[in-house]
Order: C-alpha cells, then sequence, then structure tokens
C-alpha cells in the first residue's frame, strides 16, 4: 500500500513534468524560444492600395 | 495491477517523447534509477526494458535532436579513458567472471554519463535532469519514509519497494544517495520553472526532504547519518544567519531524538567504537590489505578483486564482571570481505591508474562548482540560479564522497548523472558567457550599430540578454 502510495505520487508528478517539458519551446533550443517570444522588431507590411 | 500501471506510465512518456526526443532521454535515466523492470511481476520483466529505451534515447537524438551548443568536455575524454582501462582491465581480472557481471552493468554507467552531456545544452535540460533524478529517487525515498514513520524499519530489514540488496535498493547506498539529493530537492522547490515556486511545491519538498532524512533512521546505516550530519555542516557555509540556524538543527535533532528507535540509537553508538564491532573492525583490515595489493599489483585487479582476500583480524569485546570492565580480544577469520569504501573499491579493482583518473573527476567537478559559485555570487536575475545549483551539486557531490568513504559506490550510476549534471552545467554557463562576449565588428571598430527594437539591453542581463 505504502509501495503504492509512493509510486502513484512520484509518477503522476513526472508525467506532469513530462507534459509540461513537452509544451516549452526552451527545452530545445533557448535563442528560438526568446526569438518566438520577443516582440516583433519591424511594424507589419502597411497594406496596399 | 502494478505492473498494467508502469506500462501505461512508460508508453505516456515515450507517446510524449515523439514530440520532444530529449524525453527519451529522462525516460532511460527513470529506468535506470526506478528500474521498473525488477519492481514488475510479469510484463515489463520480460523484456529488455533498459535497452529498448537506451536505444530510443540515442537513437531520436541522433535522428532529431538539434544538437545546438552541444560541447564535448575534457571531464568527458577522462570518462572515456576510465571506461577503455576498466574494459582492460576486466581482460586480464583475477576473477573474470565475476568481474564480467560488474562490467556488465559499469559500462552503462560510465557511457551513459559520457552521453548525457552532449544533451544538456538549456537550462531547462538541466533541471529537467535533476527534477527527473529527485522524482525517480524520491519514490524510492517516500516509501522507505514511510515505512519508518510508520515503524516498519530495521537494519538490512527496511524493504524500499524491492527485497534485493542490490544497487540503489541496498540500505547504506540510498542512505548516502537520499541525503545527497537534498540539496537538489530545494534547489529545484526554490528556482524551478517546471513547478514553479509556490506553496505545494514547498510543502512537497518538504515531506521529501523528511522522507530523506528518515531513509539512514529506517536503514540503520552508519553512513546515512554520518552524511546528514556532514550535510548539515555544510548548509553552514552559505547560511546568512548562523546561529539561527544552528539554532534551528539543534533544536530539530533535540526533539528527533527520543523519537528515534532504541535499535537505531544502539547501532549509531558503534560509530565511536568501532573496535567492538566487527563490521567495521574487518573494514580496517580489507583497507589494509587493499593497500598491500595495490602496492603488488599497482595497476588494479579487475573488478570484484576483494574475493581474494583472507582477514585474520581482532575483535574486542567488553563485558562487566562486578566492577571491573573486562577486554576480551578475540580473532577471527574473514574471507571475500567487500571493500565497502569507493577509494579503496577503485585502488584495489582499478590500481593506481584508474583511481587518479576517478579521483580527478570527483576534484574537477568540486573545483569547478566552486568557481561557479564564486563567479555567480552577484549576478542578476535571470542567472540567478547558477550559483545555488552549483552549490547544490557541489553538496551532493561532496555527501556522495563522504559516503564513499564507508561504502563501495564508486561506479553507481546514480552519481554519474550528478557528474554529468555538473559537467553539463559547466559547459552550458561558459557556453552563454562566450555568447554573452561576442561583438559584433562594427562594434569592435567603434561604430555604434543602428538600435534593435525589441531586444533586452545588454546590460541588464550577464549573458548579455
Amino acid at each position: 500500500m505504502i509501495d503504492a502510495l509512493a509510486i502513484l505520487t512520484t509518477h503522476m508528478l513526472m508525467l506532469v513534468a513530462f507534459w509540461r517539458l513537452r509544451e516549452r519551446d526552451d527545452l530545445d533550443d533557448e535563442a528560438a524560444a526568446d526569438a518566438r517570444h520577443a516582440p516583433p522588431g519591424f511594424l507589419p507590411p502597411r497594406p496596399r492600395g | 495491477m502494478r505492473d498494467v500501471f508502469f506500462l501505461l506510465f512508460l508508453l505516456a512518456t515515450l507517446f510524449m517523447a515523439v514530440k520532444r526526443p530529449f524525453l527519451f532521454i529522462l525516460a532511460y535515466c527513470y529506468v535506470d534509477i526506478v528500474a521498473p523492470q525488477r519492481l514488475s511481476f510479469f510484463l515489463l520483466n520480460t523484456i529488455p526494458l533498459s535497452q529498448i529505451i537506451f536505444f530510443f534515447a540515442i537513437g531520436s537524438w541522433l535522428v532529431a535532436d538539434k544538437k545546438k551548443g552541444m560541447q564535448i568536455d575534457h571531464l568527458q575524454v577522462v570518462l572515456i579513458l576510465l571506461l577503455a582501462y576498466c574494459g582492460v582491465s576486466t581482460v586480464y581480472a583475477e576473477f573474470p567472471v565475476e568481474g564480467a557481471s560488474k562490467w556488465d552493468w559499469v559500462w552503462k554507467a560510465l557511457l551513459w554519463s559520457i552521453f548525457l552531456p552532449l544533451v544538456l545544452t538549456t537550462r531547462l535540460r538541466l533541471e529537467a535532469l535533476a527534477l527527473t533524478m529527485v522524482l525517480s529517487a524520491g519514490t524510492l525515498a517516500i516509501a522507505g519514509g514511510m515505512k519508518t514513520a510508520m515503524g516498519g524499519s530495521g537494519y538490512g530489514s527496511l524493504q524500499l519497494l524491492l527485497d534485493d540488496n542490490s544497487g540503489l535498493f541496498e540500505g547504506s547506498i540510498f542512505s548516502t544517495v537520499a541525503i545527497a539529493i537534498i540539496p537538489l530537492i530545494l534547489w529545484l522547490a526554490r528556482y524551478g520553472t517546471v513547478f514553479p515556486k509556490s506553496r505545494p511545491v514547498w510543502i512537497f519538498a518538504i515531506l521529501l526532504v523528511f522522507a530523506c532524512l528518515l531513509i539512514p533512521v529506517g536503514t540503520q546505516a552508519r553512513t546515512g547519518l554520518v552524511c546528514a550530519v556532514f550535510l548539515v555542516v555544510l548548509g553552514l557555509r552559505d547560511s546568512k544567519r548562523r546561529m539561527t540556524y544552528l539554532g534551528i538543527v539543534t533544536g530539530a535533532a533535540l526533539i528527533a531524538l527520543p523519537l528515534v528507535p532504541a535499535a537505531f540509537a544502539s547501532r549509531m553508538d558503534t560509530i565511536t567504537d568501532f573496535r567492538s564491532d566487527q563490521s567495521a573492525s574487518t573494514r580496517v583490515a580489507v583497507w589494509q590489505w587493499t593497500w598491500n595489493y595495490a602496492l603488488e599489483h599497482p595497476l588494479g585487479g579487475g573488478f570484484e578483486v576483494y574475493r581474494a582476500n583472507e582477514l585474520r583480524v581482532n575483535r574486542v569485546e567488553t563485558g562487566e564482571a562486578g566492577d571491573a570492565v573486562n577486554r576480551e580480544i578475540i580473532p577471527y577469520t574473514d574471507r571475500a570481505r567487500a571493500f565497502h569504501n569507493s577509494y579503496f573499491e577503485m585502488l584495489g579493482e582499478q590500481g593506481f591508474p584508474g583511481l587518479a583518473m576517478w579521483l580527478y573527476i570527483q576534484i574537477v567537478c568540486l573545483w569547478r562548482m566552486e568557481k561557479l559559485r564564486r563567479r555567480y555570487r552577484e549576478s542578476p536575475p535571470d542567472v540567478a540560479w547558477v550559483r545555488p545549483l552549483a552549490t547544490a551539486l557541489q553538496g551532493g557531490h561532496l555527501v556522495y564522497l563522504m559516503g564513499s568513504m564507508f561504502v563501495g559506490i564508486a561506479f553507481q550510476p546514480f552519481v554519474y548523472m550528478l557528474i554529468a549534471l555538473q559537467i553539463g552545467l559547466w559547459t552550458y554557463t561558459n557556453r552563454r558567457e562566450t555568447e554573452a562576449r561576442w561583438r559584433p565588428l562594427t562594434a569592435q571598430l567603434g561604430v555604434k550599430p543602428p538600435p534593435i527594437v525589441g531586444t533586452v539591453p545588454a546590460n541588464q542581463s550577464r549573458w548579455g540578454g
């Protein structure tokens, strides 16, 4: 019973952690994640006509 | 039921890893620490789970990982040399069959520690590995801690998920590891971004630390108590209010003392009188034997060479007869006694060259973490996590080296992950600092570059934004 509780607690936390890691851009590339979240450097192009 | 749960957990993890291959690497670390295949009864224990996840991890890294910022550190080269040396010593081992069985898991632990720093290229990856290690070891710590709290402890009888006294499941070894991860638990609670700092996170972290502290009590491993005291002393280094810290520790010890089992207290008493303890006096004899063996065989005798020893030891028995205290010397013979010390384990098995390489790895890791601790003493908020992580890793490593005085854990896979984490932190901070030092040619020539909208000014970050 105690073993089951210990396994359940830590493994559920690991699953949540893995899920959150899966959603994080900065897991693989910090520079790309920064760039994606940085504000745009230039104004959007003006509509023509 | 347990088998089905493990299977579902692994399937869910592998499914998530399809999007982020780094999760395969975390999955292998988890399998290496918790060993779900050993905890299973019928499903996972029939397949080579560790090998399957290993090939997934390496394969996905080769195929799908960007490898941006990957660096090779000279400690990885030393680890390769140690691996090669151990391989050669296994060929010429005094006990080739027994030695081969140890080599079977040692090469995997070394290879994994050589590989891991290559993938630790971002801050989040460092944190993710630390979190996986803590939660995986936490599975054993929570089970052991709860059993101890409920009175189910005893020397050699506390079952850590598995009725098997090998690897991380062995009492003294896990006592050391449980104490060694405490600084890392506290770092994750304070600086973690996967589970950001919050009241529930702190409550879980404190309970986990408490469970870890209960492991030496539950296993009645003297090594664990020595490690815990050592960690408390280490805590003095960075404590801003030392007297308060000492007061809290003393108060906690005074509250805990009446609650510890009598068996634990009587076993801990033997620390101060090793002559009366058969186990301790035999250890000293083994270390003497190993030193003499190494002088005769400076290149080592290969894995499991301790099996060659035959020790003549004297044990002192103290008895009371009326008012007089009698001390009787009882000689006895012990054979094939294990090293019970990682330094002598390295010396006996791998000789002076192996011990030198092993010590070099330990010393360089400690020295580097100290360097990071000093370099990041005053740092802006975006890198405020570096110094505490270096402190936590160094503290854990020092606890391991202290525990190594009493248990043969020179090749413990968990510790090699801790070493890989230190190499990863070192290469990561060096790379980020190098990137921050880089300036465009126009700036070097004194030409002011046009302002770029949307970037953080370099003076607001140690690493230049």
